[in-house]
């Protein structure tokens, strides 16, 4: 343990807990006491109004049903997916493995976009080729569909990472000492799996209940927490009742978060620092292949269609009705989008190298040193990944409409929501690889006469280059894909595309919604594709240290 | 040359546990000088501290009580950038982001050294440690004893005041590590480096130090040559640390001038130099090494016994014997070529010669 001997840790220590109880703590603790203090002294009564009104109850239990259905759905996609792509050999693999992770990086209502587009009342599906009209999408059936398969990727990446490391040397042990295929994956592979099942269980769950955009379009009558504590705060000016509601949300999520962080992980079989293995043989019968290799074509195809529903309907004039092609969307796009599109990149652009900056010391901090609330400093730093977006809208608008702290409608206040809700994902990467690392390659730094801020520098960081810009990447897509905070700190003079998207799909502007998501989608790539081509040069690198 | 270049003086390291609120004693009022140019071993089971007393040196660790004297200096506040300790590491912690020479040179970015001489002093220490031509290469590119070369010559070129040795040879096979062991023992006689080198292997320790540290438990057994530890241990911690031993209990029966007996119950053994200060009737154990002892067949030397088991080992024989009492004792028969060989269930006869056991008290 050291003890008052690096004065740059102990002054970074303090800044970043200041920084973190200013914007992550102290936004929520404002969203606790506007909710139990509506009129200046404390009382329940905006709870207990929640509870006695039927309509608002309901959409508590209507949130939690959402979140149950989707969890258990996207996890079953997401294990059938993971295991077709992790322990079998099945061809196409890699192309397969690329689409499922698509629908991570697209902004989340574009599948809700393309969903009305196909199956809404003047779909291509019902109406034009179906010719059916009585039929609606909207409501929870429609919901759990669009939300299964945004979220069943979160699902399939956590399950590839425990399914991956799970060896082929048990599996191959068990079909040595007697096992049939399907009893090696009954008493092997399944149960070294159920840890990681619950997590992305627990994950999809949180992030289900906490989805603003897609309910907010086709929830219909459907109604969930973020979205009435949405119309609560912004439309009905009832600020205590946004805030309650918003608390509602977040109790749930930050149970859901608490669990797996603190309990499921821990019962995880298998290492961290396993090396992930492909399978070295099959584990399933040849029927059974097929089944898989089935159902991923299946998936495929669902998810290309709904990509290539969303550059048509960039295209068609008025879907539904006039399928001619114009590109009468994207000159209106670019009319009333050109400022949102520039504020956007500027807000994503700034915020995304603070975020991997600020990610990376905490990892190093809470991995290699050893101070006084480490274990308060990294709960609170992966926090913000539990809080709902709505939480975090309100909690900002609540702590920073008035002085010292007077931020509202300007572009710090976005870009600082960036920085701190999305910081966990560097977070996680950063002290994930720092593990990695053999410690005594930065003690032989200090020992050789360089101090903690140049160790850093020149030994640290180089060497978790891979997992920096993996979080920058990752970090450059949430800020551009974001809604549910973003959409309570727009302003007229800083907007976001996101916000303007779903306002167009709002107005049923479907064209000109699906060429603004394409747009966003481009970005996204491009950086994407040029964040690769840093990481590809090091990957000598980052061989060199698993 | 004869002045003390480390001095640890009442050194005591308290661990909390992570769990409860135990609390660990890493190191117990550990007390050690090392005279400059002196390579010093902490030998000792894992566990038992000896990584701990280093990492306190190095400055990675503080200890809870106690200070640390470099050049007569105390520098137990100072943080480890600021000591003048350079560290080999036992995965050698190498950047594997930077070349050779990168490596090598990181340490001398510290001092105020123009380019020309870096190189030069790069040049030279890598002549030095047989790593010349290697300069941009990256370490990945290097087998493990040239990676434990380049530990070493960034250690080296920094020219500290101590040199810190974290088991740097665990790693290689049985081979270079020998030779590697050789190689660092002339190097730093050639450079006459005060030195403290942590192992758990006793053959290393024995071969590389001018002292031995034993620790047990985070405390100091015994501190000695490697011939004292070997032949004249305080402890039985230590003789049965240290190589093969026999213990044969025993009580003092007789006492004259500097002469006593021992009565092993079975027999006795007579005219023994006393070595420490003894009591008539006292419990002692006798220390004896396996290749103190001589076999002959049975009833033509001191003690009987039977074999009950043999092994072939190239250049001994080792027999493990069944005394009268039921004791257990090794024997080792070295240059057996030409010797009488024993076969197990069989009868033999234990002799020694009595100036090389060695007499330890029981408490």
């Amino acid at each position: 343990m050291k003890k008052n001997k690096d004065s740059i840790t102990r002054i970074t220590v303090a800044v970043i807990f200041s920084l973190i109880a200013l914007f992550v703590v102290y936004p929520l603790i404002k969203v606790i006491i506007e909710s139990v203090m509506p009129n200046g002294s404390f009382s329940l009564s905006e709870y207990k109004y929640i509870f006695q009104k039927e309509w608002l109850r309901r959409t508590f239990f209507n949130s939690i049903k959402l979140g149950v259905i989707v969890a258990t759905s996207s996890t079953i996609v997401g294990y059938i997916a993971a295991y077709s792509l992790y322990k079998v050999k099945l061809p196409g693999r890699s192309f397969f493995r690329q689409i499922v992770m698509l629908p991570l990086i697209s902004p989340p209502f574009m599948l809700t976009i393309s969903i009305i587009l196909l199956l809404g009342r003047n779909g291509l599906i019902t109406k034009k080729i179906l010719g059916i009209t009585s039929y609606s999408i909207y409501g929870l059936h429609g919901l759990v569909l669009v939300q299964t398969l945004c979220m069943f990727p979160i699902a399939y990446r956590v399950l590839t990472g425990v399914l991956a490391r799970i060896s082929p040397e048990l599996e191959n042990a068990a079909l040595n000492l007697g096992s049939t295929k399907s009893y090696v994956f009954r008493s092997i592979t399944f149960p070294l799996s159920i840890p990681g099942v619950a997590s992305a269980w627990l994950l999809v769950f949180v992030t289900s209940i906490a989805d603003f955009a897609n309910p907010m379009v086709i929830a219909g009558n459907y109604d969930v927490l973020s979205v009435q504590a949405y119309l609560q705060f912004t439309g009905m000016y009832n600020i205590p009742r946004g805030s309650a509601l918003a608390i509602m949300l977040l109790v749930p999520a930050f149970i859901a978060f608490v669990v797996e962080k603190y309990w499921i992980s821990r019962k995880s079989f298998i290492t961290v620092t396993g090396k992930p293995t492909g399978a070295k043989q099959d584990m399933v019968s040849p029927t059974t292949k097929n089944l898989l290799l089935g159902f991923l074509s299946s998936l495929t195809f669902v998810i290309l269609l709904f990509y290539l529903t969303v550059i048509a309907g960039s295209f068609f004039k008025l879907w539904g009705i006039d399928y001619s092609l114009t590109l009468e969307h994207f000159k209106y796009s670019w009319d009333v989008g050109f400022d949102s599109i520039k504020d956007t990149i500027f807000l994503a652009s700034v915020a995304t190298p603070f975020t991997g900056m600020l990610g990376m010391i905490i990892a190093y901090l809470v991995v290699r040193k050893n101070f006084y609330g480490k274990h308060i400093l990294q709960f609170s730093s992966l926090l913000s990944f539990a809080v709902p977006g709505t939480v975090v809208g309100i909690g900002y608008v609540l702590a920073f409409n008035e002085k010292p702290f007077l931020l509202t409608g300007t572009a710090a206040i976005i870009i600082l929501c960036f920085i701190f809700r999305n910081m966990p994902v560097g977070l996680e990467a950063g002290i994930a690889s720092l593990k990695q690392i053999d410690p005594s390659i930065e003690e032989a730094s200090t020992d050789l006469g360089a101090d903690s801020a140049y160790t850093f520098r020149k030994i640290t960081l180089p060497l978790i280059k891979p997992a920096f810009f993996s979080g920058l990447s990752y970090s450059f897509v949430r800020a551009m894909t974001a809604v549910s905070a973003i959409i309570f700190l727009v302003s007229a003079r800083w907007n976001h595309l996101t916000t303007l998207i779903l306002a167009q799909t709002e107005i049923m502007r479907l064209g000109a919604a699906s060429v603004l998501s394409l747009i966003l989608i481009a970005i996204v790539m491009f950086v994407f594709y040029l964040m690769g081509k840093f990481i590809g040069d090091d990957e000598d690198l980052s061989e060199m240290m698993t | 040359m004869n002045d003390t270049a480390v001095k640890l003086t009442d050194i005591t390291k308290i661990f909390k546990s992570k769990k409860s609120d135990d609390k660990v004693i890493a190191v117990n009022n550990f007390e050690l000088k090392i005279e400059s140019g002196e390579l010093v071993t902490l030998l000792g089971p894992s566990g038992c501290g000896k990584t701990t007393t280093l990492r306190m040196v190095a400055g990675f660790e503080t200890p809870s009580s106690g200070s640390i004297f470099l050049d007569g200096e105390d520098v137990v506040n100072r943080p480890a950038n600021k000591r003048d300790t350079a560290m080999v590491f036992q995965s050698y912690g190498l950047f594997p982001h930077m070349s050779i020479f990168e490596n090598i040179t990181y340490g001398l970015r510290f001092k105020d050294m123009n380019k020309k001489a870096v190189k030069e002093k790069a040049r030279e220490i890598m002549e030095l440690v047989g790593l010349s031509g290697y300069e941009n290469r990256n370490p990945g590119e290097l087998s493990g004893g040239q990676q434990q070369r380049v530990a070493l010559a960034r250690a080296l070129v920094v020219e500290p005041k101590v040199l810190l040795f974290d088991e740097p040879l665990s790693n290689l096979d049985a081979k270079l590590r020998e030779s590697m062991r050789d190689e660092i023992r002339k190097l730093q006689k050639r450079l006459s480096i005060t030195s403290l080198y942590v192992t758990h292997d006793q053959i290393e320790a024995m071969s590389i130090s001018d002292r031995i540290v034993v620790m047990n438990k985070g405390e100091i057994e015994q501190i000695g040559s490697p011939e004292e530890i070997y032949y004249k241990p305080d402890t039985k911690f230590v003789a049965d640390f240290i190589g093969k031993v026999n213990f044969l209990s025993g009580k003092v029966s007789k006492k004259e001038g500097n002469s006593i007996n021992i009565d092993l119950g079975y027999n006795q053994i007579e005219g023994i130099k006393q070595k420490i200060d003894l009591n008539k009737n006292q419990e002692v154990t006798i220390v004896v090494r396996p290749e103190s002892l001589i076999l002959a067949e049975s009833g033509k030397g001191f003690l009987d016994a039977e074999v009950i088991r043999k092994t072939y080992l190239g250049s001994y024989y080792q027999y493990v014997l069944k005394m009268p009492d039921e004791n257990i004792i090794t024997v080792d028969v070295v240059n057996p070529i030409n010797k009488k060989e024993y076969n197990v269930g069989g009868k033999v006869s234990v002799s020694f010669p009595v100036d090389e056991l060695h007499i330890i008290a029981e408490a």
